[in-house]
């Protein structure tokens, strides 16, 4: 691997580290005011603000991220990223249909998040494992 | 689609690794393309093309049904 492909190589992981600190901290703040229970409804929309552009600056930093890589890597995320999305819809009409059949009462859209980033990292080791 | 990627590499007496550093992609890029996993798109074409002093058309071709 060439010098200039290693520097690319870390500023990446910078990058990529600094936008989830980022993340992490806007939402940890944000978790803190809210957890005060403030009456101000502007307190309140402040700390969802918060969260919600911590959040993206960490969407925008991997976008970012993965347009800098090289035609074929870019190719693993489109794949990766297209399965997560399928299997996100595929869990939410379950969800759906269970709820309507009174098999289940409710499913957190939290849960329905954290589902969305794990099968976005396993079709990622997938596809990679596929190209290998 | 079918290329001869492995033939040429072997004739320059190249690593999939080596290939894929003077083109700006990895080893597993290479591999996947000489197996017919990946199509390469045109810039990373001509980039191998380049680097073997071929045109692309001698290096990938189409296959009946493409």
């Amino acid at each position: 691997m060439g010098n200039n492909e290693q520097d690319a190589g870390l500023r990446t992981l910078k990058r990529a580290t600094l936008v989830i600190i980022a993340w992490a901290v806007s939402y940890v703040l944000a978790m803190q005011i809210l957890k005060c229970h403030p009456v101000n409804p502007w307190v309140r929309g402040g700390a969802v603000a918060l969260a919600v552009c911590g959040f993206l600056i960490w969407l925008a930093g991997t976008a970012k991220a993965i347009r800098a890589e090289n035609e074929f890597t870019r190719q693993i995320h489109l794949v990766a990223l297209a399965s997560a999305m399928a299997a996100t819809a595929v869990f939410i009409f379950v969800c759906d249909m269970l709820q309507r059949a009174g098999f289940i009462e409710y499913v957190s859209l939290l849960t329905i998040f954290l589902l969305m980033m794990g099968a976005w990292m396993l079709a990622l080791m997938l596809a990679s494992w596929y190209y290998r | 689609m079918k290329n001869r990627l492995r033939v040429l590499r072997a004739e320059q007496n190249w690593s999939q690794a080596e290939l894929g550093m003077r083109v700006g992609v990895t080893r597993q890029a290479i591999n996947a393309i000489e197996n017919g996993k990946y199509d390469p798109g045109l810039p990373l074409a001509m980039k191998i093309a380049r680097v073997f002093e071929k045109k692309v058309d001698d290096i990938f071709s189409l296959e009946d049904g493409d």
